[in-house]
C-alpha cells in the first residue's frame, strides 16, 4: 500500500517537472548587458553597428540565461528564437522576422549572448529594451513576475520617418527629418539624438556620412 | 641648439601633415589650372577637387567664399553637378555645402577627386572682375572645412585653396641673369 503511494507520488513529481521541462519560464529566466549606457545604431538592412560596439569597445554583449519552470537551463535554443523591442510601446522599433540572432545555441545552463547587428528601424531613447525568448518576454520581481526586464540600451537609426514611426526603409522622408536637425546639437530643441550616430551630442557631417551610407536601405 | 633642432623638426613635419590631409580647391579646365578669364557671355565650369587626401572620403563640408561686393553679380551660378556616387547633399556652395559620397571617393587613386562641378555664367567677361578670388573656406554653420572618411566617418581637415578669376597679369621680359646683375652695378 505504502509502496503504491510512493510510486504514485513519484510519478506525479516526474509529471509535474516534465510538464515545464524545456518550456521557457519568463520569470526565472534573466538577461542583462555587459556594460552600462549601451547605444546601438541600427538599419533595416542589418548592416549598421554591432551590439558588441555599443559601449565604445569591441567585446560587449547582451547575455541571456533561459531557464525552465524547474530552474534548469534550457539547452540548444536556436539563435533565431530571440526578440528585442522597446519597453516603452510609444518607441516601438520596426523589426523584421529575423532582426536579432544570438551568437550561439544556448548551452547546458541555458546561456547565450547576443552581440551581432539588429536589422530594423526606429529610435529608443529611454526605457530600454525588453528581450523575449520563444515568444515569452523576460520579467522579474518573483513571484509576482510583474516587472518587465528592460535592458539599458538606446537605439538610434536613420529610419525615422519624420519623428513619428519607422517603416523599415530609409527614405526621402527620413532625409527630410535629418535635414531638420542637421548641424544642431544638445541642448538645441531641434537636436534629434536619434540621428546622432557617432554619439557626440550633435548631428553633423559625420552623422550625415553615416546616414547617406544607409540611404535607401 | 636643441630648440632650433626642434623647430626644424616641426617645420619639416608640417608639410607632411598637410599632404596627408590634402587640399581642396576650385580648378578650371581640369586639375592644376586655378585661374580662368571668361569672355562675356561665356559659360564655364569650376571643378572642385580634393587632392592628395589619403582616405576613403565619405563626406565633405565647405563654403565657397567670394568678395561681398557688387562684383558678385557679374558671375551667375548654374545648377551644381555631382559625381555619380554622391547621393545626398545639403545646402549650396555659397551658403554652405555638405556632400556625401557612397561608395566613398578613393583618395589614394587617382589623387584628384572630383567633389562637384559648378557651372558659371560670366555676365560681362572680366570687366570688373579683376583678380576675383574663389576661396574654399569653412562651412558657416560649423566653422570647419572638413571631411569624413570610411569606415568610422572620423573627421580630417583638408586645406582650402584660393583660385582666381580674371587674374591681372604683369608683363615680363626674358632677360639673362648677367643683365639683371648689371642693373645693380
Amino acid at each position: 500500500m505504502f509502496k503504491g503511494k510512493v510510486l504514485l507520488f513519484s510519478l506525479l513529481l516526474v509529471f509535474a517537472t516534465s510538464l515545464y521541462a524545456g518550456e521557457v519560464d519568463e520569470c526565472l529566466s534573466t538577461a542583462g548587458v555587459s556594460c552600462s549606457g549601451m547605444i546601438v545604431n541600427i538599419c533595416p538592412a542589418g548592416d549598421f553597428e554591432f551590439i558588441r560596439e555599443g559601449c565604445g569597445g569591441d567585446a560587449d554583449y547582451i547575455w541571456v540565461e533561459v531557464l525552465d519552470g524547474g530552474g534548469f537551463g534550457i539547452e540548444n535554443i536556436p539563435w533565431t528564437d530571440f526578440w528585442l523591442n522597446a519597453c516603452d510601446p510609444g518607441q516601438e522599433l520596426y523589426l523584421s522576422s529575423s532582426s536579432v540572432a544570438a551568437d550561439s545555441l544556448t548551452n547546458e545552463y541555458g546561456r547565450t549572448t547576443i552581440s551581432g547587428r539588429i536589422a530594423g528601424g526606429g529610435c529608443v531613447l529611454s526605457g530600454g529594451l525588453y528581450i523575449a525568448v520563444q515568444g515569452k518576454i523576460i520579467v522579474e520581481n518573483y513571484p509576482a513576475c510583474d516587472v518587465t526586464t528592460c535592458l539599458d540600451i538606446k537605439i538610434h537609426s536613420p529610419d525615422f520617418t519624420g519623428g513619428t514611426s519607422p517603416d523599415g526603409k530609409v527614405t526621402l522622408a527620413d532625409f527630410f527629418a535629418f535635414t531638420q536637425t542637421y548641424n544642431k546639437g544638445y541642448p538645441d530643441p531641434l537636436f534629434n539624438p536619434c540621428l546622432d550616430f557617432n554619439d557626440d551630442n550633435a548631428v553633423s557631417l559625420s552623422d550625415f556620412a553615416f546616414f547617406a551610407g544607409h540611404f535607401n536601405h | 641648439m636643441k630648440r632650433v633642432l626642434l623647430i626644424l623638426a616641426v617645420a619639416l613635419l608640417f608639410p607632411g601633415v598637410v599632404a596627408a590631409e590634402g587640399t581642396v580647391g576650385v580648378f578650371f579646365d581640369g586639375p592644376g589650372v586655378m585661374h580662368h578669364s571668361p569672355a562675356t557671355g561665356e559659360w564655364f565650369y569650376a571643378y572642385l577637387y580634393l587632392h592628395n587626401a589619403e582616405y576613403y572620403v565619405t563626406a565633405i563640408e565647405y563654403q565657397l567664399l567670394t568678395p561681398m561686393d557688387p562684383t558678385h553679380a557679374l558671375i551667375m551660378m548654374g545648377a551644381v553637378v555631382y559625381p555619380d556616387n554622391s547621393l545626398l547633399q545639403i545646402g549650396d556652395p555659397f551658403s554652405g555645402h555638405a556632400i556625401t559620397y557612397w561608395p566613398p571617393l578613393n583618395g589614394y587613386m587617382p589623387g584628384y577627386n572630383l567633389l562637384d562641378t559648378i557651372p558659371f555664367y560670366a555676365v560681362a567677361g572680366c570687366e570688373g572682375l579683376d583678380d576675383f578670388p574663389l576661396v574654399m573656406g569653412p562651412h558657416p554653420e560649423t566653422g570647419f572645412l572638413r571631411a569624413t572618411y570610411y569606415p568610422n566617418n572620423y573627421y580630417f581637415y583638408p586645406v582650402g585653396l584660393t583660385s582666381i578669376l580674371c587674374p591681372v597679369e604683369t608683363a615680363t621680359e626674358e632677360e639673362s641673369w648677367g643683365a639683371i646683375k648689371s642693373l645693380y652695378r
